[in-house]
């Protein structure tokens, strides 16, 4: 008779391990952190603090006001949470699968183990520690804070639910196209503005409902046209990269790459017809990649720029002068990122194609913060309207190729300074910022678009011998 | 002349010393073997070259004139590196990989198409020249990565284990290619584990252990060497 293993046992073994060798190299990479003596000291000056702050200090009975308020908000944000939490996984989909499948857990299901259980053993582990975490940190709140334990426990119960029923729905989004996810992110957000007008806990019920049942179209066909090899991939990633040790050994962990299935037209496979074909391909591929830092970015941007009108009418250009310093900042970075991935670090870097290819891609994305940016100036400034565009082009303009350029600088390991350019930069984003209130400021902007066209006619020749 | 030039050159990582004042030469059209256990150090050499990995300090120069430091740029571009593992990206196919190289080594279309069907013809892979990696074995991909490293005339070839994953006929191309690229002023630095393959290539050897440099002398001195160590 064939004796089946133990599921369970084979799983707590792994885990254990992994448990293990994260332990270890924790260990490694305090020890080369930090020294046992400083370690001890920081220690005894944390506990020093939470002393005098909770157990000596009467720190609690100062902040009671405080807390009150929150207590009062968290009562009646309660039934608002139940609408907005569902956002947080459907944004988590995005980029991952809701359940660390790791290439370990994978190697199990090999073995003659279930993939079902042992994906089951992975939602297991996950509740557990979420339990541990929400336990140890609403706990440390019923402890310390004079908020009640019953609004604790009930915000406890609702992490740990949605914890629970947004699961499967996580893991299935993650498996679907980008504009799939898309439309089941507006979806929820339509719901949650309903939620907001209507001031009533109906449209988090209704939200939590249609979660729930849900379950019974998901369920059947949980593992059914899943990419398991996204999933581990991204799965290994979150169990190994730690920050610990990328702190310690200066080192950024990269996902690793895997050979999956790509989607391709037959137009995608042809031969690149021109250089900026090459550019731009190279471009896309790392862009995509870095997507999700992209949205964000743009996102935050483009909300900031919405909300900032309404704020003051001084504040929108105020905003927008963060924006171009914002945007081409990370744009910059984007760059110098861009030469330090994948099959490029190891090939000679024609800089300025690479440059002028990135610049239309980096427009797509002012282009979305330009819109709420224009629409807002056009109603505050009047008159002065096509002045203010022509200086936010020209500073944008400047800001984004003297970033770039100064990248590229440091890219070919020159040492030439930008001190007079870094000056003009940061007197034309505060012009930007002032423009607002002192309109004829704008008139500066036929000078600053000429450094910005000194800056985009600035080619790497210098940059070589 | 010294196609390669390596004076002191130690990297660390945090506070770990990865290689530890490494000083040799390479002559032009000459190979020199890099030899030494799992973890000595090779690949980090290559990648210290390559300027991937920062070195903490030292010198390096390629044809005597080009410093790392003070001409990365046309450093980068007198320096062709086949690595172990291929770097291929999912999003390219092979063809579009052979044109990225073509692009980044300032290749002519006409030069570059003459070298990828010279290639794909003697590592037979002419028919898989519009697949993406995923689509090509182990070997294949291996071959794309190699044609890759191969197509531009560089002065110096890093090679970082040739042979691993090619069958017996690719072996024996890229053999034959390699001795054709030294014959025409290439100077090459290869790793290997197979060293009855590069006893026929390399001129001189270097020992690597522990980051430092254990031994280097001619080739026949290796040999010595190695009987040396067997007996």
């Amino acid at each position: 008779m064939i004796r089946k293993p133990s599921v369970w046992k084979a799983y707590l073994f792994l885990s254990k391990n992994r448990f293990r060798k994260k332990r270890k190299l924790s260990k490694m990479a305090l020890a080369l952190v930090i020294d046992l003596t400083t370690a001890v000291y920081v220690i005894l000056f944390l506990g020093y603090i939470f002393a005098a702050l909770f157990i000596f200090g009467d720190i609690t009975e100062e902040l009671t006001p405080y807390f009150n308020l929150l207590e009062a908000n968290g009562e009646k944000g309660f039934w608002i949470l139940l609408t907005v939490l569902p956002i947080r996984y459907v944004f988590k989909a995005f980029r991952e699968p809701g359940i660390r499948f790791s290439s370990s857990e994978y190697q199990l299901t090999l073995l003659p183990y279930a993939r079902n259980k042992v994906w089951l053993m992975t939602l297991l582990e996950k509740l557990v520690k979420q339990i541990v975490i929400y336990g140890f940190v609403l706990g440390a709140a019923a402890i310390l804070t004079p908020i009640s334990i019953n609004l604790i426990l009930s915000y406890m119960a609702l992490f740990l639910t949605y914890e629970v029923i947004m699961t499967v729905p996580q893991w299935k989004l993650f498996q679907q196209r980008l504009w799939v996810k898309i439309s089941v992110l507006l979806a929820v957000l339509s719901i949650n503005i309903v939620g907001f007008s209507l001031e009533s806990p109906i449209a988090g019920l209704v939200l939590a409902g249609v979660i729930i049942i849900s379950h019974i179209y998901l369920l059947p066909g949980i593992f059914k046209h899943i990419d398991w090899s996204r999933v581990t991939e991204i799965s290994d990633y979150h169990i190994w990269n730690m920050q610990l040790i990328s702190f310690a050994s200066n080192t950024k962990m990269r996902r690793q790459k895997r050979f999956g299935i790509f989607q391709n037209s037959p137009k995608r496979k042809a031969p690149f017809r021109t250089k900026k074909a090459i550019y731009h391909r190279m471009w896309k591929v790392y862009l995509f990649k870095n997507y999700e830092l992209l949205f964000r970015l743009v996102g935050a941007l483009f909300l900031m720029l919405i909300i900032l009108p309404f704020v003051h009418e001084i504040a929108l250009p105020i905003g927008v002068a963060i924006a171009i310093y914002a945007y081409s900042s990370v744009m910059s970075t984007f760059y110098m990122d861009r030469f330090q991935a994948d099959i490029l670090q190891a090939l000679p870097w024609a800089l300025s194609g690479f440059r002028k290819s990135f610049f239309t891609w980096a427009a797509f994305g002012w282009g979305v913060l330009f819109i709420p940016a224009m629409i807002g100036i056009y109603v505050i400034a009047g008159y002065w309207f096509v002045l203010y565009i022509a200086l936010v082009m020209s500073v944008f303009l400047y800001s984004f190729f003297l970033k770039i350029n100064k990248s590229m600088v440091i890219l070919a390991r020159k040492s030439k300074v930008f001190q007079l350019e870094e000056g003009i930069h940061f007197a034309s984003i505060v012009l930007v910022g002032f423009s607002g209130v002192y309109p004829l400021l704008t008139l500066i902007f036929p000078l600053i678009l000429m450094l910005a066209i000194k800056q985009i006619n600035m080619n790497d020749k210098f940059l070589k011998v | 002349m010294k196609a390669l030039e390596l004076k002191n050159v130690t990297t660390t990582i945090s506070n770990t010393t990865l290689l530890e004042d490494i000083t040799f030469d390479l002559k032009a059209g000459s190979v020199k073997a890099l030899v030494g256990h799992n973890g000595a150090g090779k690949s980090t050499l290559f990648k210290t070259i390559l300027g991937m990995l920062e070195k903490a300090s030292g010198k390096i120069t390629v044809n005597e004139n080009y410093d790392q430091d003070d001409s990365f740029l046309t450093f980068k571009q007198m320096i062709s590196y086949l690595p172990e593992e291929p770097l291929l990206l999912t999003e390219l196919t092979a063809m579009q990989h052979f044109q990225l190289y073509g692009m980044s080594y300032e290749l002519s279309e006409r030069t570059l198409t003459e070298r990828v069907n010279r290639y794909i013809s003697g590592f037979e892979l002419k028919d898989k020249l519009h697949e993406y990696p995923e689509a090509l074995s182990k070997g294949m991909r291996q071959k794309v990565q190699t044609i890759c490293a191969l197509l531009p005339d560089t002065p110096i070839l890093l090679i970082d284990e040739p042979f691993i994953g090619l069958d017996v006929y690719a072996m024996d191309y890229l053999q034959e290619v390699i001795k054709q690229k030294v014959r025409n002023g290439t100077s090459i630095l290869l790793t290997t584990h197979q060293l009855e393959r590069v006893r026929g290539l390399a001129d001189s050897f270097i020992m690597l252990q522990h980051g430092k440099i254990q031994n280097q002398g001619s080739i026949s001195e290796f040999e010595t060497i190695q009987r040396r160590t067997e007996l």
